[in-house]
Order: structure tokens, then sequence, then C-alpha cells
């Protein structure tokens, strides 16, 4: 076979470095194995394996973003499939490197929190902790001893032209990137089986088996088998991907603030079976929404946490404050504190850095502006550094004037050179910057640097220095061993006796509530389609009235599908209003009720409910996203190609059932999204035999037929009664007939199933409402007569329009009650207002 | 001077609350003029569970949780104190107070001792210092004046610029709007005293307390009638320490008034802090009642 070399394309700028190439153009030593599979493998085969490769990342979920309409909560990279690599010597060094420095912010916020010997002795200015946006008092007095602040520490790294590392950042708070080391590990690795062994590539597993210890050690009084929990902001914010697929990878529960309570000084996680106590939160929030009532932030978090830190009940990851140390300014006292703490040199130094506010630093500042870039001493968030080289002179005077005025404010770094290194585009191979994270796992027993890292690349090299979240593409890291290392199981195993558990009642109440409602918008969803698809069905049927005589237009506005003036009178003229019409509105954002707003919130609750739905699950509501993309209204489907759509969603829509129903464990969370799904059919159901039965027309034929389609009945029927469409055996079919799953019976038995499976408080003998109303539901049916109840009285069938009415309403109130019951578990946390009043005095009478 | 004080917070709510988690700072604390004799803070319902601990700034503050379903909650703080007042610092000499300003942004000079002071030359949540407030402060801080001195002559400006008016302000007013409507209550006033004296480049701290009012010339003092009380305490150097003024009242701290806490700005000592589990709706009364003891 006919290799071709794809590096002969490269060019790379004079006076960088490569990380591949050395500086006479040949391939360093360790990338060999690599440079040659590549090149075995050709462009058109490694193009198929990065088609693979991303299909693998759609099916993570991970290129599935919930909010597609708001900003930054996808996924911040696409994934590029050729890593970087370092050898055993290389990675020795940085990862003595990353440790020396983890250590030395670990010592740092030992002592600005505790004896404060940096201000004493006159190394760090107050200034430096007071003057931090980000500082709280509460954070004095908080910390465990023996128990570090830093359990997790990640540092940006740059490489000059020199071949020398530099740091550009350090991470304190919760450092972002571990959940897409793993992915990518799990991509790359797999792509280029071959030189991932030829390299003897270290596994990333001992890390995180490593991390589990600490985090199983740091639970208080010992407890051997902690109930450790990933605190996220949520499925809006930009690290939810990652902290859902961390907790599902070490086995965590994901929680969420509103998850969480204290009681009794104990840090507790609501469930449906009550409280449950947490012994370790791996927090992924900011150090200032941890608590409303002690930090200054009204941001959220859990009231009284702190005074459950401080009386040792639960362990943080990392520990409040933390974040202090991530501020560039800390850069121009680092490499004295190293010395004070009897560190040695820094192996791996930040980029010199000046402050403005010192004089001799402000002038050479103005003097070089074109060599460095300006960043707020203080950090609190993701700012941009600012690059005087490219402003205009205008922009230049402006930046000057701020620095003037605030010179404390503002930290100057030296501009920040990158090393290159391959990226595949799709033909061949280009060099693009790098900006590499390291991770360093802190504990009492010292420091251990992940052999692995998130490598982000981008085209242009200011695009990585915006934020760590920043550049185009991300890749795995290779780290090269002498041996290759024997593969590791993930998450934990230990050899130590395991409790056995099932379905648990520990099913966080917000998780339920979401599985609930999910169940809901996706019968929801599908109903709506089914109505849509008979209606359009119709609408091709050329004899005239027919739609209008069916009511399944009706039906569509009563379930909120279509908008309702659609309906008008005198439907002849507005049949070519129909036809683009009814399409249209299976895109419409404004029918609250509609299509795809049921959809949007399928879309929305899954996404919070990432950890606990399988790949498959994810892969169907992925397409069905895909299918409903909103599109300009130029690209809407005529009628033939909607009713196509709709064939398409509805089975997409029955394999998610199928899916459910076959792969998901009987859990409680299994239990709230069927109930919710029955509850809904029930309700369409009985809505929609009340529009469709209620009244008699003379298309009574027509109308008995639509409504079988439409309940998906029509072939049962026919199987027992031919074509003869009489209405009482229809509604013996589709109210009575507990055999068939879309009857109204069907799903009341279903109903008063779930229901009793749902937990009970033990000291409570008497029946639940929730059970009441079930049982009364399912036998208010069972006792009607469906001759009785198509008795018409004019044209009107009172007694099934009572019926129904009743079983709407009913199921309103238990839907409800459920809700509040189990799922609304977390009413709303209020402060007490502030009290002016403690605090206004008057003027008192002497001193006039 | 002493004093027993008797501070009772009720809240009633429109309905049940299941949880609530409380902290409070109302227990008097001891200082250069001031000593605590005898202090007790009763909870109604009682609390499951309860803390005490003193803060960064050495307050004492008090953590409790009631999770019982309860539609009442009574704190009522109970002390006796004795003042014996600040020494009568008009007549005192004091130091230029340039002497006292010192750069934020420069490390410290072995002078251990000055930790204790530094944490009130800086920024706080809801005072951000800044070159209008520094302004401001220059009628009365002319070059070279004793501290003490010019310190007086800002308590007496604010007292004169400023309009007490309960109505123009709440709880949560940012001090610029205060200070631009040049209205408010004590706690405005001494935010923006705080304000400007770290402006100057000085230290700072806001206190607050207990004053006690003297009734009209020939009624009866009204008990419950009493006030919370704010004011500054500002660093006058090694030798006289913290200096506490009342520019609502345009004095220095006497007899009358009674620290329970201090911190850098109103946000570290809110007497009352809490969060519940329930419909927001309730009614707030706070009676203060400062008795003198002879």
């Amino acid at each position: 076979m006919q290799t071709r070399n794809l590096f002969e394309y490269v060019t790379r700028p004079e006076g960088s470095y490569d990380e591949m190439f050395d500086a006479e153009g040949h391939v360093r030593e360790n990338w060999r194995p690599l440079q040659s599979e590549l090149n075995r493998l050709g462009p058109l085969e490694l193009q198929r394996r990065m088609q693979q490769a991303d299909e693998q990342i759609a099916n993570h979920g991970v290129t599935f973003n919930p909010y597609d309409l708001s900003e930054g909560a996808s996924r911040p990279w696409s994934f590029d499939a050729v890593p970087v690599l370092y050898s055993a010597e290389q990675w020795r060094d940085i990862g003595a490197g990353l440790e020396q420095r983890a250590r030395l912010m670990e010592l740092i916020l030992q002592d600005l929190f505790g004896p404060q010997d940096l201000l004493k002795s006159g190394i760090v200015p107050p200034y430096f902790l007071y003057a931090h946006p980000g500082y709280q008092p509460a954070y004095h007095g908080l910390a465990r001893p023996g128990q570090p602040y830093l359990t997790l520490y990640a540092a940006d790294l740059a490489r000059d032209s020199s071949g020398k590392l530099w740091v550009t950042g350090d991470r304190t708070r919760a450092p972002f990137g571990l959940g897409y080391v793993l992915e990518n590990r799990l991509i790359a690795a797999n792509l280029f089986l071959d030189a991932f062994q030829a390299c003897r590539v270290q596994r990333l597993a001992s890390f995180f088996q490593a991390l589990h210890r600490t985090l199983v050690a740091a639970a208080p009084q010992g407890n051997a088998n902690p109930h450790i929990v990933v605190w996220t902001k949520g499925p809006g914010s930009r690290s939810f991907f990652e902290d859902a697929y961390l907790a599902r990878y070490l086995g965590y529960t994901l929680v969420q603030t509103d998850d969480l309570a204290v009681r009794n000084n104990q840090l507790m996680l609501k469930t449906l079976g009550g409280l449950l106590p947490v012994d370790v939160l791996w927090r992924r929030v900011n150090d200032e929404n941890c608590d409303p009532v002690e930090l200054h932030s009204r941001t959220g978090g859990v009231a009284g946490l702190l005074e459950v830190l401080r009386s040792g009940n639960v362990a943080i990851v990392n520990g409040l404050g933390s974040r202090l140390v991530e501020s560039p300014l800390l850069a121009v006292w680092l490499p004295r504190i190293a010395e004070y703490f009897s560190l040695g040199p820094l192996r791996l130094p930040t980029k010199p850095t000046w402050w403005c506010a010192d004089e001799n630093s402000f002038h050479w500042v103005m003097a070089h502006l074109n060599e460095v870039v300006i960043l707020p001493a203080f950090r609190m968030g993701n700012v941009a550094p600012l690059y005087p080289a490219d402003m205009s002179q205008a922009e230049k005077q402006a930046l000057v004037h701020r620095i003037r005025s605030q010179p404390a404010a503002f930290v100057a770094q030296q501009k920040i050179e990158r090393s290159t290194t391959p990226v595949w585009n799709g033909d061949h191979v280009k060099h693009w910057p790098l900006a590499l994270r390291g991770f360093v796992l802190g504990s009492e027993g010292g420091h251990r640097t992940l052999q692995g890292g998130l490598a982000r690349v981008a085209w242009k090299p200011q695009n990585l220095d915006q934020s760590p979240t920043s550049g185009e593409k991300c890749q795995d890291v290779w780290i090269q061993g002498h041996r290759s290392a024997p593969p590791t199981d993930a998450a934990s195993s230990t050899a130590g006796p395991i409790t056995l558990k099932r379905s648990g009642t520990e099913l966080p109440s917000r998780v339920a509530d979401s599985f609930f409602w999910l169940g809901r918008n996706i019968e929801r969803a599908e109903f709506g389609a089914r109505l849509m698809r008979i209606a359009l069905q119709l609408l091709l049927n050329e004899r005239e009235g027919i739609l209008e005589g069916s009511r399944v237009l009706r039906a569509l506005a009563e379930s909120g599908q279509i908008e309702p003036d659609l309906i008008v009178p005198g439907m002849k003229e507005t049949l070519p209003v129909l036809t683009s019409s009814l399409p249209r509105s299976l895109f419409s954002d404004d029918l609250p009720m509609g299509f795809r707003s049921s959809l949007d919130h399928v879309i929305r609750l899954s996404a919070g409910l990432r950890d606990r739905l399988s790949t498959d699950s994810w892969r169907i509501i992925n397409r069905m996203d895909a299918l409903c993309a909103r599109r300009p209204a130029s690209d809407l489907p005529d009628v033939a190609d909607a009713t196509e759509l709709l064939d398409m969603l509805i089975s997409i829509m029955s394999a998610f059932s199928g899916f459910v129903a076959e792969n998901t464990t009987r859990t409680l969370g299994w239990r709230f999204l069927d109930l919710g799904r029955r509850i809904e059919r029930a309700q369409q159901t009985v809505s929609f035999l009340e529009v469709m039965f209620g009244q008699t027309n003379q298309f009574g034929g027509l109308v008995i037929e639509s409504a079988l389609q439409v309940l998906d009945s029509l072939m049962t029927y026919r199987l027992r009664y031919l074509t003869t469409l009489h209405p009482v055996a229809a509604c013996d079919l589709l109210l009575h007939d507990q055999s068939n799953p879309r009857s109204v019976a069907y799903q009341l038995d279903m109903i008063e199933l779930h229901v009793s499976h749902l937990p009970s408080d033990p000291q409570q003998a008497e029946i639940r409402v929730d059970q009441r109303l079930a049982v009364a539901m399912k036998h208010s049916v069972r006792m009607t007569s469906p001759e009785k109840l198509m008795v018409t009285d004019d044209d009107q069938r009172p007694e099934l329009q009572q019926l129904l009415q009743r079983l709407n309403d009913q199921l309103s109130e238990l839907s409800q009650t459920v809700s509040s019951r189990y799922l609304v578990h977390a009413p709303l946390q209020r402060h007490f207002a502030s009290l002016l009043a403690q605090h206004d005095s008057p003027r008192s009478d002497k001193s006039e | 001077m002493k004093y027993r004080i008797v501070h009772t917070t009720n809240y009633e709510y429109e309905s049940t609350i299941s949880v609530s988690h409380n902290r409070v700072i109302l227990t008097p604390r001891d200082g250069a003029w001031v000593r605590s004799l005898w202090h007790r803070l009763t909870v109604h319902p009682a609390p499951q569970w309860s803390v005490k601990r003193n803060d960064v700034f050495g307050n004492l503050v008090h953590v409790f949780g009631i999770e019982e379903g309860h539609s009442q909650l009574t704190v009522t703080a109970a002390s006796q104190v004795e003042v014996r007042g600040q020494v009568l610092l008009a007549q005192v000499d004091s130091p230029a107070w340039e002497s006292l300003v010192a750069d934020p942004t420069v490390r410290l000079n072995g002078d251990h001792s000055d930790l204790e002071v530094v944490p009130f030359r800086f920024r706080s949540p809801r005072i951000e210092p800044g070159e209008k407030f520094a302004e401001y402060g220059r009628a009365s801080f002319a070059v070279g004046r004793p501290i003490l001195q010019a310190a007086a002559a800002l308590n007496a400006q604010i007292y004169h610029d400023f309009k007490y008016d309960k109505d123009s302000t709440d709880a949560q007013t940012p001090i610029e709007k205060a200070f631009e409507l040049k209205r408010g209550v004590c706690q405005d006033f001494a935010q923006i005293q705080v304000a400007v004296l770290r402006s100057l480049g000085l230290a700072a701290r806001y206190v607050s307390g207990y004053l006690r009012t003297l009734p009209p010339p020939g009624k009866e003092r009204l008990v419950g009638a009493d006030q919370s009380h704010a004011w500054v305490s500002l660093y006058c150097g090694r030798e006289l320490g913290w200096v506490d003024l009342d520019a609502t009242n345009n004095t220095f701290c006497g007899l009358d008034h009674i620290p329970i806490a201090w911190g850098r700005d109103y946000s570290d000592v809110i007497p009352f802090r809490g969060v519940f589990l329930g419909d927001g709706r309730h009614k707030l009364e706070v009676s203060v009642d400062v008795c003198p003891m002879e």
C-alpha cells in the first residue's frame, strides 16, 4: 500500500518551538510511533476515523447543547484526534514543577487564612488579601486541620520559543477539564491503538482512584463508605457536562443547590425517602455562593453550610477561599514566597508580572506596553487579557488612563508565546499554538500529578489566552512511560465488602421532578404529533368539509397544538391558509403547549438528567431535536413533507418509550417518568374524547375513525368489528378496555399501580390523597357502561361529558398532589427582610 | 455607668415555617471603655441546635436552627454592661492625621500589631472608597491638623450636611445614594463616615450598638422605646488606639453608647440574618430597652 507523508506540507513559523519537530525539522524521537501510524493510516482512513470520533462524541451527549439559543453552555471545543506527546523525562520535570506550585499555593492559603506570616514579615502586602473582591472574613477559621485547601489544583502552561515552560494561570477553585481529559482519552486511545501501545501511554485511572481515596479519607469521623456528592451549578452552566461526567465516572451523586439543606448542623441531601446526610461535598460552585447567611453575596447557596464546615460535619473540596490565589497579582511575590517557605526556586515560574501600583513597575510597563498583556490584578471570573500592542493609539491612551486612575487594579504580564503542535485539518496536518493544562491532586499524604492533561489548540494564539475554555479544539495528552502501564479499572474497585442496593429512595426530589415532567412532555409531544398527522392526512383528502367534520382541528386547538383562531367557522376559505399554517405550528415557539415547546421541555429536562439517562435515550432525544430544528419560514415543509416528518418523529418517540420500558431499572426515577406519561396520556385522551364524542354530528363514522387513528387503535378495532364503525364499540375500546394500552382505563390502572409504589411515611396509617384519587378514578370508569355513556340527549352526550370532565379535574388534582408531596420538596428559601428598624436611631435630645 | 438592656426581636409569620436558620449578633462586647457583665440570649421556640462563637473581628455570634413548624420567632437578648466612657478626647493632643495614613498597597514593615488595623483600610462589601469621599473629607482634614480635631470636625460636618430622614433610605440603600441625597439614618451616616476616612487613607470601622435615649424633660422614660444605633471607630495611632465617634449626634461616644459589634461595614455586623422555608409574608417587631441600673 502506498503511504504518503502527511507531514510533508508542514510549514512552521521561524523561531517558534514545535512539540513534534525539532529546530532542524526532524521529528522528535518520542513522536515517531505516532508519526508512523498516522502515515500508515493515510488521509482517507484518518478522516474516516475522525468522523467516527465525532459520532462517538455526539453519542456521549457531549455536543448536545441544552441551551443552543443561549450562550456558553455547550461543549467549548471540538475534538482533535492527534494527541500531544510528552516523554517520561519531560513529564517528570513538568510534574515536579506542578506539584511544587500546588504545594506553594496550599501553603499560601493556609497562611493567609491562618497566622498571616506572609503579611507580618512584609512579603505580601495586606492589599492582596483584603482588597480582593472575593475576600470574605468568614473564610478565616473554616479549614479543618489536616484537610488541604487544594485537593485539586491546575495550572495552564505555555512554552516559549526556547522550549522553556511558563505558567500563564493557576486554577484553585474547581479546576475545569478533568471530565474532558477522560473523554478525550477514551476516544483518542481507540483511534490510534497501535501508536497508543507503542508509546506506552500512562493510564489516567490511577489518578482518579487516588482522588477517590482522598475524598473518602476527607470524610468526617472516618466514615469508610461516605456519601460523596458533586455540587454543580446546574445544567445552564459551562461545566455541567463535565460535572455530570465526573459524577457518573466516580459513582457520586450529582446535586444542585436546591437538593441540599442543613438540618441539625449537618448537611443533607433531600431525597424522596427523606433527608440523607452528606459527608463530602465536591463543589463546582463559586466560593461566595456557598452560604447565603454567612457570605456577602446573596446569590444562593445552602443556608448554614459554613457552620457545618466549622463543626467538621462535612468536608468540602476545594476549601472555601481557595479562589483567592488564582489572582494574577500573586505572581509578583511568588518567587519570594517560595523562598520563604523553603520550596527553592520555582521550577515552573509564572510569566514575568508587574504590578502597576508599584511606581517602578508602572514606569517600566508604560515604557514597554507593546511587550505585555494587561490583566486585572484579581481574578473573579474570566476576563480576557488586553493586548496594548494590537490597540490603536486612542485605545492605548484610554487604557493608560484607566491604569493611571487605578494602578493597583492592574498587572502587566509578559506576552505569552506558545509552541505549536500538530492538528488534523481533514486532509493533512497543520501546526497550531498549544495551551496545556496540568492537574495535581493534593492530599494529606502529598501531591500527585495527573499523567495526562488537557491540550487546547487554536489557529491564533490569542484565542487561547481569552479564558481557560477558549480555543477551537482540544486534544488528548499522552505521557509516555518506560514500561507500558498495566490496564486498570475505572472508578472505584475495592476489595472490601459492599452493601448491595436495590432501587433507592435516595433519589433527589429534583431529579424525580425532572423525570415526572420529562414523562409528561414526551407524551404531550407524541400526542400532538399523532393529532397533527391525522389532520394533515385529512387535509390532503379532497372531500369537502371533511376536516371540519372530523373535529380533529378542534382537538388540535383544544390541546394547544395550533392557534385557536384557525378553527373559526367558514373553514372553507381558510383551507389554503391551513396547508401552510398547520406544518408551521409544529415548529412554532409561540404555542406554550405546542409540539416544539414540549420538545424543548424534553430537551431541557433531559439535560438536567444527563447523568441518569442512557446513551441510547440521548441519541434519540438528539435526533428529535435535529429533525425539528428551527428553520426559516421559507424552509417550512409542505403538507406531504410534514406528514413524512411526523411519521419519522412518531416512530422515534415510540423507540424512546421502548428504551425506557426495556432499559431502565424500575427505580423511583423510572416510576416518576412513567407516572408523568400516564397522567399526561390519560388527560390528553380524556379531553380528546370529549371533543370527539361529547356531541354528535353527521360525520359520525369519520369522527370515530379519526379518533381510533389518533389513539392508535384502528387496527384493534378492525380486527374486532371489521368495518362497522359504532360509537359504543369505539367508546369501549378507547375508554374502558384495560387491555388496550391507549385506553383511559389502561392509563388509570398504571397510575394506580405507580402511585401505590411511591414512598409512604411509615408512621402514617391512613391511605394518601394521591392513592385515593387514583383508586377513585379507576373505579369511576369501571362503574360506567359504554352504552349508557353514549346515550344522546339532543346532540349532546351528558353522561359522557360528565365523566370525562370529572376525570379531567381529578387528573389535575392528582398531578398537583404528587407534585406537592414528592416533587416540590424544596420550597423557596427566603431571607429575612433586612432590619432597618433595628438600626435607625433618632438624634438624642441632649446633643441638640 | 451600668445598664440593663433588653432587645427583643419578634417575627410573626402568616403561615407556618418549617425550618429556619439564623445568625444573630446581639451580645454587647468588651472594649477599652465598656465591660459586659452578664448576657443571656433566649430564643422561642427553642432551637433544635445552636452554636456560639467569635467571628474574625471578635464579635460574639450565635447561630441556631429551628426545625419544627413555627409561626412565631422571638429572640430576646438581655445584657448588663458597664460603660466607663472614653477619656475626654476633645482635650487630648493627637498626632497630625497624615502620620496615620498608610498606602494600602505597600507591604507591612515588620509591625505586627498593624494586622489588627489593616483590614479596616480597604474596600468592603458596602463601602467602596473613592476620590469623591476623600474630597468631601478634606474640608475637615486640613493639612497637618491633629487627627482628633479633624475627626471631630468631620463628625460635625456630616451632622450639619445630612438630614436625618427615616424614609429616604433603607438597610439596602447604597451609601453612594445616601451621600448624594445628603439624607439617611445612623447606619448611612456611619458608613459614609467610614468611606470618607478610608478614602483619606485612614483605618475606620463600623460599630453597631445601643444608644441610651433620655426622655423629654418632665416625661417618664418609656420602656422599649430605645434604639439600636451605629457609629464609627477611627484608628488614631498606637497611643490613642481606636476612638469612637457618633456623627448622628455630633459627639465622641460617651457614657450613652454601648457597642455590640464592629466590622468593616454594616454587612459584617447585621444583628439578625436568617433564611427560612415557607411563605415569605411576615411581620416584624423590634423593641430595645436601655435602662440605667443605678
